[in-house]
């Protein structure tokens, strides 16, 4: 599968998807003037790609500064997706970057409330 | 008292897990599907809060941040506010607008130049006290000033007690136009200083001040000069020169005007050449 890696736009964070490594990142702030138009063709390649995996390693890491409501609504979409992925026997490792303290701190925590299979790590920045 | 956005929807929770406590379902299929409706519930619920705070972090980060671009707002107005004192205000209104461009680069046009003075401004200043004088000056320049922006007069600058206007730029009503509205302002301000010379003199002042005028039109450079850091709005030529030259030969208390001037002015104002 094609590896994508979109640039980050003023409203879109960088997109890196390395599906031959199952190494996955979005970085920086989100907030897609269309919800649906940025976030449908990752969730479906990785929905595609995730289902095929066996007993594999995954990792994705989350390096967010700032996302809207509907944003989180997809990010708490794409957690369920990696809790299901651990569930059927794949060792799937979240990573959070935050500050100290901050708002994303707080988020990442309530975000990673129900994983149960995946393995979640708050990222905070010195 | 608390109040519980969420209290409906707890209950729900709670009325839900308290049928499935007591086995309330006959058929295990119809429980266990009830079971999944009520994980989806719970969870559903769990993340419309989480939705919520997010909404209002958000909120609140963003009231925060209009608050403090108010407060700049707020200050660089007043700054622009105190920065057009300096400043004739079609100048300033003209950057502000984008109309024009904060370069060093002058046009061709043509304006009808004023140029003033106080009479023996400086034997006044040798027989009063400087607070006295200051306080004339002040009181002369508002009210000239004052007539000037009623006008439409571009105030080039006060050079000590003389003052350079002109009309015709950046804003024009054309050449004709242009002279009147300058003879009118002129007109004003001697008939003003006829008035300040009454309250003057009432005041105890025994040589009140006096106005000299000249008026000329004609083709000047006008625009930016200077230097990149630090320009000036102003008018430069040989006809600026004629208009200073009108000015030191007029009578006290009147206005000497450039044959253009007359020849503009003519039809509509009565004068006196």
């Amino acid at each position: 599968m094609d590896n994508i890696k979109i640039g980050a736009s003023a409203r879109t964070p960088e997109v890196d998807f390395d599906f031959a490594a199952n190494a996955f990142s979005l970085k920086g702030e989100c907030y897609p003037e269309n919800i649906a138009e940025f976030f449908a063709p990752l969730m479906d390649r990785l929905k595609e790609h995730l289902a095929r995996q066996r007993g594999a390693r995954v990792d994705f890491s989350f390096a967010l500064v700032y996302f809207n409501s509907s944003s989180a609504k997809a990010i708490l979409g794409l957690f369920d997706l990696l809790e299901a992925t651990a569930k059927a026997g794949n060792e799937v490792a979240i990573s959070w970057a935050c500050e100290e303290g901050d708002d994303m701190q707080e988020m990442g925590e309530e975000f990673a409330e129900d994983l149960q299979a995946a393995k979640f790590r708050l990222c905070p920045s010195e | 008292m608390s109040f519980d956005i969420f209290k409906d929807e707890v209950e729900i929770v709670v009325r839900a897990a308290t049928l499935l406590e007591k086995g309330a379902f006959a058929d295990p299929a119809a429980e266990e599907h009830f079971q999944a409706l009520l994980v989806a519930y719970q969870k559903l619920l769990k993340n419309m809060q989480r939705l919520m705070r997010l909404a209002d972090r958000n909120e609140a980060k963003l009231t925060a941040t209009s608050k403090s671009l108010d407060e700049k707002n707020k200050m660089l107005e007043t700054l622009s506010v105190n920065l057009s004192r300096y400043l004739s205000p079609q100048v300033y209104d003209s950057i502000f607008a984008g109309d024009k461009d904060v370069t060093l680069s002058t046009e061709r046009k043509k304006l009808t130049v004023f140029f003033s003075d106080i009479v023996n401004f400086t034997q006044t200043t040798d027989d009063m006290q400087p607070e006295d004088l200051t306080r004339l000056l002040n009181t002369y320049f508002t009210e000239m000033g004052k007539i000037a922006l009623e006008h439409g007069a571009t105030i080039d600058k006060f050079i000590g007690d003389a003052m350079l206007m002109f009309f015709g730029d950046p804003q024009t009503l054309g050449v004709e136009e242009d002279a009147k509205a300058c003879l009118r302002m002129a007109l004003a301000m001697q008939r003003r200083m006829e008035e300040l010379e009454t309250q003057w003199r009432a005041k105890g002042i025994e040589n009140p001040l006096k106005m000299r005028i000249g008026v000329n039109t004609g083709y000047c450079n006008v625009g930016n000069f200077g230097s990149a850091q630090r320009m000036d709005y102003t008018i430069i030529g040989g006809e600026v020169n004629l208009a200073a030259r009108l000015e030191s030969s007029a009578d006290p208390g009147g206005i000497l005007m450039s044959y253009e001037s007359v020849g503009r002015t003519f039809k509509s104002c009565r004068a006196h050449q």
